[in-house]
């Protein structure tokens, strides 16, 4: 059942044993499941079944993020389905190890481990579209006939990403199955204040607006917040401000620990048989895209103390991977700013002994046309790394002063990539050489000459916002508890990225997924002893 | 308008991979120049102006003893190069010659090999 918040009127109470807050993929998971079990739930979405643009207005922040951070108002979508309705579908289960402290990662650790998890994977690759047959490199060389190039290797091993074609948009998907259930669906209603009783710790009622100008309440046993990586945090900082930080907020971690996966094409692979990479090509299965990619072992990481990263090969053109045309960007934005660029007479001989490409380029840009064939023609892998960012509390979501159309302060974000993490790639790489060279495969070349544009205009996001509502031991170091319960409630809940406490090297989404349909098994086991 | 244009690629990747797969060690120099400013002998001079200061870096010994300390002593034998450069690889001893991951097996037998050449 979908009914427009519109149509309430103004201060009229609903009840309901669980009210979730945003209609998401967690929201979505969280209430499918919850509904099978005889729960009765309300999912309460912000925007409706479509794109509109004033509901997406409400996620922009008060100012555009300084640091080359892209603005959240356009990487996620704010109608039911979430950012599902544009994500890319990419999926692969967190590594064991990033559930661990690590000594060499600075505020690592979760509080539960990877097995506490490894059972919902299955379901949470169902959901997705990308079933249940798990990512296990054994397993998809023998379904693929392809070689596993790193199964040999002491420091490298293939990873496995699977994709559904066409992708999964949790909502279309999912609709029929939410609306045949007894789910209660509310839409374009925003989330503005809850009445907590700090003596029982309870969040007795949550008050809805539209944008309308019309309120209305709902009573529930339990409330959770499924509005995004970011939306959760501004939340819940917001929602502080009334209660003095009782929130999760003992310590003012809300919003801190914010996480993205950093993107760069950090390296060029020289193969000596590209032909042999199949595996790590593009590999179409029962509706589904399989893909191998480049990581770094378990007792790598351990021996070389470094943070985990994805290294996907990317086929790429001479064009694409000219050391002339980069040169000339280097040496251009440095003389724009009045500098010499570092290196200049290096990159000055790459102009040179480059210089059929950048004639290419400036064919192209100028003329629209493209000059020499062997342009186009392939010249190496690329390495497209996305990297394990280390928590750190300095990177957060703030409130602005500012407010949004329904009063809620915008967020402003405060996020940079460290110099260690920064250096973490060049080491990763190193080891990555290393590995293909000793395998024979051919030889990586790392490109941090370049690495100012790389980690500058050309560095590229996951948009996998995480971190910011950390799951955590105790109400000092994190916001929500094992079963991603608020600290210091009784029956507020986060579900969705805001919880992970460290962001992995993969995609979030089937994690959000499996954690989420975890947390459904504890709100059970919950619901059954209130009961 | 569709030109063919060999390109310079010495430092490119291509040539220096096939050489130390041990393929085509006979293609370094045989890169055809693209703008007529360099020929094979300004390749084998524009390599070892990035290897040598790379070499003297890290290492406190000439390539070649380094090469006879570890029992390789003659260019041409490329099995043995080959199992001791992996044992290299395989534990990291790795140097970074224009953004390459090369062994300090690798690097000093690229060397020798272009000082004979030129």
């Amino acid at each position: 059942m979908i009914i427009d918040g519109v149509e309430f009127d103004d201060g009229r109470e609903l009840e309901s044993q669980i009210c979730i807050a945003g209609g998401g993929v967690a929201g979505i998971v969280l209430a499918i499941e919850l509904s099978r079990i005889g729960i009765s739930v309300v999912v309460i979405e912000s925007g409706g079944e479509t794109y509109e643009q004033r509901s997406q207005d409400l996620y922009a922040p008060a100012e555009v993020p300084p640091g080359g951070f892209p603005d959240p108002s356009y990487t996620r979508l704010r109608f039911l389905g979430g950012a599902s309705n544009h994500w890319e579908n990419n999926t692969s289960p967190f590594d064991p190890i990033d559930f661990e402290y690590r000594s060499w990662v600075a505020n690592s650790g979760w509080p539960i481990s990877f097995h506490d998890l490894a059972s919902y994977y299955g379901k949470a690759g169902e959901y997705c579209g990308v079933g249940q047959d798990g990512y296990e490199s054994f397993y998809w060389k023998k379904e693929l006939g392809h070689k596993d190039l790193f199964e040999n290797s002491s420091s490298l091993e293939t990873g496995i990403a699977k994709a559904a074609i066409p992708a999964t948009r949790f909502f279309e998907k999912y609709k029929a199955l939410m609306q045949g259930s007894a789910v209660k669906v509310i839409i374009n209603s925003n989330l503005v204040d809850v009445t907590f009783d700090p003596l029982s710790e309870q969040v007795t009622k949550a008050k809805f607006k539209t944008l309308e100008g019309n309120a209305f309440y709902v009573k529930a046993e339990t409330f959770v917040l499924c509005m995004g990586g970011i939306e959760n945090a501004r939340m819940l900082r917001f929602l502080n401000r009334t209660y003095g930080d009782r929130l999760g907020n003992k310590t003012d971690l809300v919003g801190r620990y914010f996480m993205d996966h950093p993107t760069i094409r950090g390296a060029l692979f020289y193969a000596h048989s590209p032909a042999s990479f199949d595996f790590y090509r593009s590999n179409i299965r029962d509706g589904r895209n399989v893909l191998g990619f480049m990581k770094i072992s378990d007792s790598a990481l351990r021996k070389y103390q470094t943070n985990n990263i994805r290294m996907p090969f990317i086929e790429a053109s001479n064009y694409a991977i000219s050391d002339g045309i980069s040169s000339h960007h280097i040496m251009a934005d440095a003389l724009s700013e009045g500098n010499i660029p570092d290196d200049l007479a290096k990159h000055l001989v790459n102009y040179v002994a480059d210089f059929d490409m950048v004639l290419e380029a400036i064919s192209r840009r100028a003329f629209g046309k493209k000059i020499f064939d062997h342009a186009d023609q392939f010249g190496a892998f690329q390495l497209a790394m996305m990297i394990e960012q280390t928590p750190d509390p300095n990177n957060r979501i703030k409130l602005s002063d500012d407010l949004d159309e329904l009063g809620i302060p915008k967020i402003e974000i405060e996020w940079k990539l460290s110099e260690s993490d920064r250096d973490m790639v060049w080491r990763s790489l190193e080891i990555a050489g290393a590995g293909v060279a000793e395998l024979g495969l051919g030889r990586l070349r790392s490109l941090r000459e370049r690495q100012d544009r790389l980690f500058g205009d050309q560095m590229g996001f996951g948009h996998h916002h995480m971190g910011t509502t950390r799951m955590a031991e105790n109400d000092r170091t994190g916001v929500v508890d094992i079963n991603q319960k608020v600290f210091g409630t009784k029956n507020l809940y986060i579900a969705g990225s805001s919880v992970f406490s460290t962001g992995g090297h993969v995609p979030p989404t089937l994690t959000i997924v499996a954690t989420t349909l975890r947390l459904v098994d504890h709100l059970a086991k919950e619901s059954r002893y209130e009961s | 308008m569709n030109l063919k244009l060999k390109k310079r690629d010495l430092l490119k990747g291509t040539a220096l991979a096939s050489f130390l797969s041990g393929k085509a060690l006979a293609s370094v120099g045989h890169q055809t120049v693209n703008i007529g400013l360099f020929g094979p002998k300004a390749d084998h001079d524009a390599l070892m102006k990035v290897l040598v200061p790379v070499w003297n870096k890290h290492m406190a010994v000439d390539p070649a003893s380094y090469l006879k300390r570890l029992g390789l002593t003659h260019l041409s034998n490329k099995a043995d190069f080959r199992k001791v450069s992996t044992q290299e690889y395989s534990q990291l001893r790795v140097v970074n010659v224009d953004g390459f991951i090369l062994s300090y097996v690798d690097v000093a037998r690229l060397i020798l090999t272009l000082s004979k050449k030129s």
